[in-house]
């Protein structure tokens, strides 16, 4: 550690604030009106933890009687590519959405779809009650082929994201601010496998969409990312951000079932340093 | 951090947790007015980050990571909190630097001040890591985790924020130098 560092320490230190009196107490009141949060969801603390949500335990019947495929909304992916669901969280039937009583504008956030610790699911249902309408994927840099897409099967709780354990470093995740997806493609100079990672979202219903957001790469080091988007295996949109922030929109016309997909793979130097990218998309249908 | 004490928490011990919130409230609490720099939002960050500790304690696999954890579900609600009220911008704010007359380098207070004043030119996500680095202790890994950001990207916010506060410290004290040596 450097002199410098060392003073900082001691600055930090010497500044640090207790914390005050009331801000203990508010949280020592509120305490008995909240319920803790267990591995299948919330559960009320006053009748103690046998009882589970109806819809967690109906899951878990499901799952015993009919097994996980069932349960987790076990559908193909985007060209057919099987996805398994990793968690219990039941499917939701679709809820009537406004575009089927034809009225106001749909909206699917990146953001708002994915679904956190502990209630992650790949795919992931869209805040209408759509299933599997977000995909979190990862496939060969350079293919831009939804065939080789494979969807992420293990989820880092801390992390708040989907990794690869074949793949350290490759990440679809969430942001901390709670307003931006985290993408982390993955390089692997050795074994020359460089993964791209993908955000997918499947349209639920036949829609003309209009999709609009911003990504941005860690551009402090290393030769930046190749960010595009495809609808289906035709290309909307590529670009190579070495540095900084994009902002991008596009309309298009999807079918029921058709997936634009969000990609991020390392720069054309294989470099993967700083190749942390943010994602904030929106998509809007009428 | 006391593994019983946590693992009373996790199993809703209400007394656990007030206990809890008696030992590390006010580590906490520094690391989200170092993030913020603002008494009230501090509050209101601390305040629902405790909230959420304790509504998601029982999820918490590793009692032993309790501290770890804590801090990110705290650096959260500062992000959040520091979203919600818009009232700063997630890049660096060049402030006028303020005339330095007859500065005594020497003098711990200008000192303080200084290094005060380079703290608050750092974008929040690059105060973020020093404050987990420097404050609170957390080796780079543990900051990877509590940020969700790669262990590299620790590593270079440090690096930059660290030639940054330096930078800035010269900036300051040089028409300071200048005037003491006029």
């Amino acid at each position: 550690m450097t002199e410098f560092e060392r003073r900082l320490e001691a600055h930090l230190r010497a500044e640090a604030r207790p914390i005050p009196i009331e801000v203990v107490d508010a949280v020592v009141a509120q305490v008995p009106r909240e319920r803790q949060i267990g591995p299948l969801g919330e559960w009320p603390r006053r009748f103690g933890r046998l009882v589970v949500s109806a819809a967690a335990a109906a899951a878990l019947i499901a799952t015993v009687v009919f097994g996980p495929g069932l349960v987790g909304q076990s559908v193909s992916g985007p060209a057919g590519a099987s996805s398994k669901a990793p968690s219990v969280t039941p499917s939701v039937p679709p809820t009537d959405t406004p575009a089927a009583s034809g009225s106001t504008t749909l909206e699917w956030d990146g953001v708002l779809g994915f679904r956190a610790y502990p209630s992650q699911t790949n795919p992931a249902m869209d805040s209408y009650g759509h299933p599997s309408v977000w995909y979190y994927l990862h496939g060969p840099a350079g293919s831009r082929d939804p065939v080789a897409y494979v969807p992420f099967e293990e989820f880092d709780a801390v992390r708040d994201g989907w990794i690869d354990r074949d793949r350290p470093g490759l990440f679809v995740g969430f942001t901390l601010g709670d307003d931006e997806l985290t993408l982390v493609p993955s390089v692997d100079a050795a074994a020359g496998d460089h993964e791209a990672a993908i955000v997918a979202w499947r349209s639920p219903i036949d829609v003309a969409v209009e999709a609009s957001g911003r990504v941005e790469v860690d551009g402090v080091c290393g030769d930046g990312v190749v960010f595009w988007i495809d609808q289906g295996i035709n290309e909307i949109e590529t670009v190579s951000l070495a540095n900084g922030a994009h902002e991008f929109s596009f309309v298009a016309d999807v079918r029921s079932g058709e997936t634009i997909f969000f990609g991020v793979e390392s720069g054309p130097a294989g470099d993967a340093k700083c190749d942390t990218t943010w994602l904030r998309v929106v998509i809007r249908g009428t | 951090m006391d593994r019983e004490l946590v693992a009373r928490a996790q199993r809703g011990d209400e007394a656990a947790f007030a206990e809890l919130v008696d030992r590390f409230g006010d580590r906490l609490y520094a690391v989200a007015h170092h993030i913020l720099r603002d008494s009230g939002r501090a509050d209101d960050a601390v305040q629902q980050a405790m909230i959420d500790i304790w509504r998601k304690l029982p999820t918490l696999r590793d009692a032993d990571r309790f501290a770890a954890w804590a801090y990110r579900i705290v650096a959260r609600a500062t992000y959040a909190e520091a979203a919600a009220r818009k009232r700063w911008s997630l890049r660096p704010v060049l402030v006028a630097l303020a005339p330095a007359v007859t500065v005594d380098h020497a003098s711990s207070v200008v000192d303080r001040d200084e290094l005060d004043r380079a703290l608050g030119r750092l974008p929040i996500d690059h105060r973020a890591v020093v404050v987990l680095k420097h404050y609170a202790g957390l080796s780079n890994l543990e900051i990877a985790e509590a940020l969700s950001i790669p262990e590299g990207t620790v590593r270079s916010r440090l690096h930059y924020s660290i030639r940054s506060l330096r930078a800035s410290l010269e900036a300051d004290g040089r028409p300071a130098v200048a005037a003491a040596e006029a």
